[in-house]
């Protein structure tokens, strides 16, 4: 008899309850490719090679242009390097990101609780245009 | 010493606990959802026909079709993508805004890049989802797979002047 009872009341309870959880990635980039890169050694051509084209490109002679998908102005990503690095008018950042959207949300009895986080990581690669090489990249995490 | 024996036919467990079991199991499983595909195909035997220098414009048109963008220098280009899963639920086709000059940079290095040439950029896309249930909890997970063409192809000569092909792993 107990035990019938305790079958009973535990399905009405979890009548009401249910957990659910999604992911989404959007990559352009890995952490592997990324440990591969060497300021002052790595080329164009090999980022180009590793992280196909970039999502936006940023140059110093065109620092008022607003680039998409970010819709900021270019001066923005190059002032990333501005304090460490003389810039000149060839120099150009590349920009690459990754987005990853994870959803999870319940409802337990009458009660429905929902949560969403967005994990951005993003690569910032600045690039001497004259010949080529890395001078310096950047990553960063937005949650 | 007495014996009892229970009946073979004798339930061992009471009705409600073996219906409760059973619908408990009948919860579970894996809930694989129909994928999305958009763009257009791009087999990799076509794209290797592709020679850079002697395949013309036309020939590209032939095999791949009417190119999902353009790309002229200096331009935001607004580049359609379909339906695609995303957490929780499906994100509707739409356009992704492009710079046109990051396709450019992708021929930066091999080629000086003149006022009359374009990159007609196409794309193979297949969004998947799959869902886990396990009684109460359920799990999903959404993953969407871009192959990518880019054909430089120089309008004056009607040539194509060199690729990329990016197959996403």
């Amino acid at each position: 008899m107990l035990r019938n009872l305790v079958v009973v009341i535990g399905s009405a309870v979890l009548t009401g309850c249910l957990y659910a959880s999604g992911t989404e990635k959007q990559r352009s980039f890995n952490d592997a490719e990324v440990k591969k890169i060497e300021r002052g050694r790595t080329t164009k051509e090999e980022i180009l090679k590793w992280f196909g084209p970039p999502l936006a490109i940023a140059r110093k002679d065109e620092g008022d242009k607003i680039i998409p998908p970010e819709n900021v102005r270019a001066e923005t990503f190059l002032e990333l390097f501005a304090a460490k690095h003389t810039l000149t008018e060839g120099d150009v950042v590349y920009y690459y990101r990754n987005v990853e959207a994870k959803n999870s949300g319940g409802v337990v009895l009458f009660v429905v609780l929902e949560d969403r986080r967005l994990a951005t990581s993003k690569l910032w690669v600045l690039i001497e245009n004259g010949n080529g090489i890395v001078k310096d990249f950047v990553t960063g995490e937005t949650r | 010493m007495r014996v009892v024996r229970r009946s073979k036919m004798a339930p061992a467990y009471p009705p409600v606990a073996i219906l409760a079991a059973f619908l408990l199991v009948s919860l579970q499983g894996c809930v694989p959802a129909f994928p999305f595909l958009s763009g257009v195909p791009l087999p990799q035997k076509t794209v290797d026909e592709v020679q850079p220098g002697k395949t013309t414009r036309s020939e590209v048109l032939e095999w791949f079709g009417m190119p999902l963008s353009i790309a002229k220098k200096g331009e935001v280009l607004r580049i359609p993508h379909g339906p695609e899963w995303a957490a929780g639920g499906v994100r509707p086709a739409g356009y992704n805004q492009v710079d046109a000059d990051a396709f450019f940079e992708l021929f930066s290095t091999k080629h000086k890049i003149t006022d009359h040439q374009r990159i007609y950029y196409y794309f193979s896309s297949l969004s998947t989802k799959y869902g886990v249930v396990l009684a109460v909890y359920v799990h999903e997970s959404a993953n969407t797979r871009v192959d990518r063409l880019w054909l430089l192809i120089d309008e004056e000569t009607g040539l194509v002047d060199d690729y990329v092909f990016r197959k996403e792993l």
